[in-house]
């Protein structure tokens, strides 16, 4: 097993995470099948194929890098690494049997597949595969295992769990077609970017910078083959399982994927449709807010955080500084609070966050509000702040999010400043709505 | 559909020059996914206007084309009867002819003289085809001749000689209601021809079945808070059109039917079943 917790860095002053040299993140259940799902409910079949892309293209570009720096050339070794990477990851466990021709790759606990299942078997009947990322990756490792002049070996999810087969199973088959590969968002391309001169970005405070190192000790400060270690999140389940401690699955996504499959949707719709825009970056922006509310939410309230740090703070302005610490801890960015009237106002900025800097090496500056992450980042903390009582004995029911629509104050989110519009920082609003 | 670009060397058919040159359409079907072919036919002598075909499909137009004139005429025969003869200015109907086969789906709308004939795969579903055959036809209705380039058999109704005005894909016009003293005059045809709107059209059985669809959806699917945006995207149409039940045609009822179905993972007949 490769010690996987070296090879996770930060980026000090961004707040943004590095496996390798690809930025990543961690992102729970709840923000990745709420994505993929929006990413289908705009584009249809079509959604499928962009989200196996951009999977693939971000896979490709990992991998490469890691057989590059470890100089793994051979097939075995190659797939072997492949399988590893993608465990650590809590993405799940591969079992490849292929060669040069193609073959099968059998998947377990897969990230989307199972956390489908999981979340919404009995709710609904879903009658497609939902692995596209896996896809993607295996994709990926089978084409760099065994390259071709004669194309790429791409992956076809035939059975899906989430779909009510016993199984994933991915078969693979060679298309002659080349390779499309974008900008990947690397570590030093975003060093790269401009971030508005030495001692811009923020100094977390005490509370933000020691949640985000308990956080990042518990997620990758010890190899991932020692998962069973007590306290690690992932203790007693069976290697390559998700992470389960914080009552979400939690996986590590590329950057690369979570930004294009977002912004490669958007580009679409507003393209092909200009008046659903604002629809898809409502979804985009639910996503995240339901996954940062369930992710964030879920650390605090979780035993195995309470166990170690303690109950979360009362004083709202001292638990959304631990909040904060923890997003960082996840790669999602170095936010800072500049204002909050608790119930009524938060204003959240960023001097770079995972989208912004995806956007702007990829796509350039942008006329329209583009940090659809920040936004509902920013919403999911004010509902946390506002209606969650973490003193009870179970802060987060199931239904708590559902729950927060029904009855409850309303807010609303604003970009006020962004990068990508000739800013120095991200920064976004949330708002009562006034009833 | 997808941003794919249209087949190269699509066929392309050309038929016998014409009076009004005809049109290409090309950029009209690029990026529309499943569809094999669009064609322009005289509904009078079933010449060949205009032509696309995904080359392959396996379609050959001049195959087809006189039986698909053919089959739309016998679908105005038979409007005729149900209708109970032509309507108040003579015009002969103007039916919508859907065609389903286990491997395709062929849609035919009169624009004028003419008939457009959109045909799908049948993998697509039903009513992404006829949202799609409906935009084809409005964007196609400007290039047509105004008159018809051929005299069409005696026996035939005229088309009518006046620009008909593009049927609007998801705003229904108001319903005609035999004796109805709201409905246009009998003797002069003022203005369009349309109801006056003295007092509300009745409600029509889509509104109801929209409202249904829409109160089902938000009971049974998971994050009700969103699943209108869902619905809204997946269906193509605005927030705004869904706050309005009443004012969906039948069209938009499909697509929402269709993206009930694909959110709640049924199929149409269990969820005509519940809803």
């Amino acid at each position: 097993m490769t010690p996987f917790g070296l090879l996770v860095r930060e980026i000090a002053p961004y707040g943004l995470l590095s496996l390798g040299d690809q930025l990543v993140t961690y992102q729970c259940h709840h923000h990745s099948l709420f994505l993929d799902q929006t990413v289908s409910d705009a584009l249809g079949g079509e959604g499928w194929a962009v989200r196996r892309q951009a999977a693939f293209e971000a896979s490709h570009a990992m991998l490469s890098s890691f057989y590059a720096e470890l100089g793994v050339v051979e097939p075995d070794e190659r797939i072997e690494l492949a399988g590893e990477l993608f465990a650590a990851m809590g993405q799940g466990r591969l079992v490849f049997e292929i060669t040069a021709e193609g073959g099968t790759v059998r998947a377990h606990d897969l990230h989307h597949g199972a956390s489908f299942r999981d979340k919404y078997e009995g709710r609904v009947k879903n009658r497609r595969p939902v692995d596209t990322f896996a896809a993607g990756f295996v994709s990926a490792a089978a084409s760099l295992a065994f390259p071709s002049d004669w194309g790429t070996l791409e992956a076809d999810e035939v059975a899906c769990v989430a779909r009510r087969d016993e199984l994933c199973v991915f078969a693979l088959t060679r298309r002659p077609e080349r390779p499309r590969f974008g900008v990947v968002v690397t570590r030093p391309l975003v060093e790269r970017l401009p971030h508005g001169g030495p001692g811009a970005a923020p100094r977390p405070t005490p509370a933000s910078a020691r949640a985000s190192a308990e956080l990042a000790r518990m997620l990758h400060g010890a190899p991932l083959s020692q998962a069973g270690a007590p306290g690690a999140p992932g203790a007693g389940e069976e290697e390559g399982a998700p992470f389960r401690a914080f009552g979400v699955r939690l996986a590590m996504v590329p950057v690369s994927y979570q930004n294009q499959i977002t912004y490669d949707t958007v580009h679409l719709v507003e393209k092909r449709s200009p008046e659903l825009f604002p629809i898809v970056a409502t979804l985009v922006r639910e996503a995240a807010q339901m996954g940062a509310f369930h992710q964030l939410g879920g650390v605090l309230a979780s035993p195995l955080w309470q166990g170690e740090q303690g109950p979360p703070a009362r004083e709202p302005e001292v638990r959304v500084e631990q909040l904060l610490g923890l997003a960082r801890g996840f790669g999602w960015g170095s936010f800072e609070v500049e204002d909050l009237v608790l119930g009524r106002t938060l204003v959240l900025k960023s001097l770079m966050t995972h989208e912004s800097a995806y956007h702007a090496a990829r796509h350039g500056a942008a006329t329209r509000a583009r940090l659809f992450f920040q936004q509902g980042l920013a919403l999911a903390l004010m509902h946390l702040l506002e209606s969650v009582d973490f003193s009870a004995k179970q802060p987060l029911a199931e239904d708590t999010y559902e729950a927060l629509f029904r009855a409850g104050p309303r807010f609303e989110v604003h970009e006020t400043r962004s990068p990508l519009r000739g800013d120095a920082t991200c920064e976004v609003s949330v708002g009562l709505i006034e009833t | 559909m997808n941003g794919a670009e249209p087949p190269a060397g699509a066929e392309r058919v050309v038929p016998t020059p014409l009076p009004d040159a005809p049109v290409a359409l090309d950029g009209l079907v690029y990026g529309i996914d499943l569809l094999d072919a669009l064609l322009v036919l005289h509904l009078g002598d079933a010449h060949l206007h205009a032509s696309w075909v995904r080359p392959e499909s396996g379609l050959r137009p001049d195959d087809v084309v006189t039986t698909l004139r053919d089959a739309y005429r016998v679908a105005q025969f038979a409007a005729k009867r149900l209708t109970g003869g032509a309507d108040r200015k003579g015009d002969a109907p103007a039916p919508l002819l859907t065609l389903e086969l286990p491997q395709r789906t062929a849609l035919l709308r009169r624009v004028r003289s003419y008939v457009v004939a959109t045909i799908f795969d049948a993998a697509m579903p039903l009513g992404m085809a006829r949202l799609i055959s409906a935009r084809l036809a409005v964007a196609l209705e400007p290039e047509l001749p105004l008159g018809p380039a051929q005299p069409e058999p005696a026996r035939a109704p005229r088309p009518p000689l006046a620009v008909s005005v593009p049927a609007d894909p998801v705003v229904r016009d108001a319903p005609r209601v035999p004796g109805d003293s709201d409905a246009a005059p009998h003797t002069l045809a003022f203005g369009t021809g349309l109801p006056r709107r003295s007092r509300p059209p009745p409600r029509a059985p889509e509104a109801d079945r929209a409202s249904r669809l829409l109160a089902h959806l938000e009971a049974h699917a998971p994050e009700p808070h969103v699943v209108r945006c869902r619905l809204a995207l997946r269906a193509g149409l605005t927030l705004a059109a869904l706050e309005h039940p009443e004012a969906l045609g039948p069209e938009a009822v499909i697509l929402i039917e269709t993206a009930v179905q694909d959110i709640l993972g049924i199929d149409r007949a269990e969820l005509r079943r519940v809803a």
